[in-house]
């Protein structure tokens, strides 16, 4: 008899379900897990990775930091020497050194917050057709630090449905045990891990290895050209994220949440679509409104405020701000909130775009 | 029910739901972890809900639909073919269709493959998806119908459909 799709589907869902990993692995890291995430951050983390800039050429700085942004304030951001005119910075770390035909860097993205916050990864992007063609076809490096004790968790035990362990090839990079499995290799560095993926990018398993194996510390940081000195209480920045396809194309943002709630601050040559009513912001022109809908690009957020604003040379900033749907919102924020946001971002208006599509 | 009670009850069942949520088990073990986090800082309230653990699969699904996860959520790690053995002895290619099945789910976009394992894990309804997911009846149904369609296209002609 012919399968019906409906019973395949639902064969599938009941082997995807024996992958699950041992829920004691899970009880065991919980209370590691819920240390870390109690911790308390400030938005002066934020800026801990902040260069203190030097500002040579004319950066918008829209307005005097405010009590919660950093101890400098614009006016003392004088030219000292030739630091390069980023308003922030972090390291990227690490670096494929070989790539195969035709990938270029696309995106970098980098934490913004306490290097301690999980799950905030250094990522970088490469390749080889347009970030916004729709398709996959990437190649990924993330990097990410764990605690001594991720360090010592044992491998996922994964079974097949016999019960005996899935085939998820053990490999060698240089020197450091991994793992292959499809499109992805993992492997780790001290209490750094790495993950390589190029889902849909068609590489080979010995290109996929070529790629990790020649991957090395990168000294290299990540200018930043946007930075938030402001954010309401509880709300965190994560990580900020500048990609593009060329110079001439390109986007960077600062995401940020905490409570519920979130904000997501962008800057770039992208025209914003003006909505709600005109507003002063810093002696600028700016459109803010409110709305009550959902965020076109995080599921389930819902949108309460947009604002945006021509800051000059062909750029824009954006700022996007609301809650989680489905939780409650013990602070909402508010019109104030958003324009006090605006009000504390520092740009730079001469970006480091060189890596772009290189 | 104390947090402790609801995690010693159901943390099995919560991890194998967001395993096939995720189509990831890695991942699915991340997030559990952190939304059992949440859940624990919040249990005074969650815990009086009529169904606290419908409460907590939700807090999965968003997290794994949320932008934080956006990027990882589309790596999907999916055991090679080879590593599994089939619940039946067959001959008959039923078993490639099966294999191929579950290959081609990991490559839905995630609301799609979120909404597949939904309906056909949780046989929830459209509107119980809908919930779930955050979108309307509509949205819903054109999650399904995309995804069943890329699953058709990809399947031989001799799975009934």
């Amino acid at each position: 008899m012919n399968p019906d799709i409906d019973d395949l589907i639902r064969d599938a869902v009941r082997r995807q379900e024996e992958l699950a990993v041992d829920p004691e692995r899970i009880l065991t890291a919980l209370p590691a897990r819920t240390a870390r995430r109690r911790r308390t951050f400030t938005v002066a983390a934020i800026t801990a990775v902040a260069v203190a800039a030097a500002v040579t050429v004319p950066v918008v700085i829209l307005r005097e930091p405010s009590a919660g942004g950093p101890a400098t304030s614009p006016t003392s951001q004088t030219s000292t020497d030739a630091l390069p005119p980023a308003v922030a910075s972090a390291p990227l770390r690490y670096r494929p050194t070989w790539l195969p035909a035709g990938f270029v860097e696309r995106s970098r993205s980098v934490p913004v917050s306490d290097p301690a916050l999980p799950k905030v990864t250094t990522d970088r992007l490469w390749k080889r057709t347009s970030l916004d063609d729709g398709e996959l076809g990437h190649l990924g490096l993330s990097v990410w630090d764990v605690s001594e004790d991720d360090t010592e968790r044992p491998p996922p035990s994964l079974t097949g449905a016999d019960g005996k362990p899935a085939d998820r090839s053990a490999v060698d990079i240089n020197g450091s045990s991994g793992r292959y499995d499809n499109d992805i290799v993992t492997w780790q560095v001290g209490h750094t891990k790495l993950m390589l993926y190029a889902p849909g990018a068609g590489l080979t398993k010995n290109e996929m290895l070529r790629v990790a194996r020649s991957v090395r510390p990168d000294p290299a940081s990540l200018r930043i050209p946007l930075r938030v000195n402001w954010l309401p209480d509880g709300v965190l920045g994560e990580f900020a994220t500048m990609q593009g396809d060329s110079p001439a194309k390109w986007d960077s943002y600062v995401m940020a949440e905490g409570d519920a709630r979130y904000a997501y601050v962008s800057f770039g040559p992208t025209v914003p679509d003006p909505r709600g009513d005109e507003i002063i912001v810093n002696g600028r022109t700016a459109h803010l409104a409110s709305l009550d809908e959902d965020d076109p690009f995080w599921p389930n957020q819902r949108m309460h405020w947009l604002l945006t604003m021509d800051v000059g040379d062909g750029r824009y900033l954006t700022i996007r701000a609301g809650s989680a749907k489905y939780e409650q919102v013990p602070t909402p924020l508010v019109r104030d909130d958003v324009v006090r946001i605006a009000e504390s971002v520092v740009l730079d208006q001469n970006p480091d775009l060189t890596w772009l599509g290189r | 029910m104390t947090f402790e009670e609801f995690v010693a009850a159901r943390l099995g069942v919560l991890v194998r739901y967001a395993t096939v949520v995720t189509w990831d088990p890695h991942l699915a073990e991340d997030i559990t972890q952190d939304v059992l986090v949440r859940a624990q800082a919040r249990w005074g309230r969650i815990g009086r809900l009529d169904a606290p653990e419908q409460y907590v699969k939700r807090m999965v699904v968003n997290e794994f639909l949320s932008w934080r996860r956006r990027k990882v959520a589309q790596v999907v790690l999916v055991p090679s073919v080879e590593g599994m053995t089939p619940h039946v002895p067959d001959g008959t290619g039923a078993v490639d269709d099966r294999d191929l099945t579950r290959r081609l789910i990991a490559g839905l976009p995630a609301k799609q493959r979120a909404a597949i394992a939904l309906r056909y894990y949780e046989d929830l309804t459209d509107e119980q998806i809908g919930d779930f997911l955050g979108c309307r009846t509509g949205t819903v149904r054109s999650l399904l119908s995309r995804g069943l369609a890329t699953l058709r296209a990809a399947l031989p002609d001799r799975v009934r459909t």
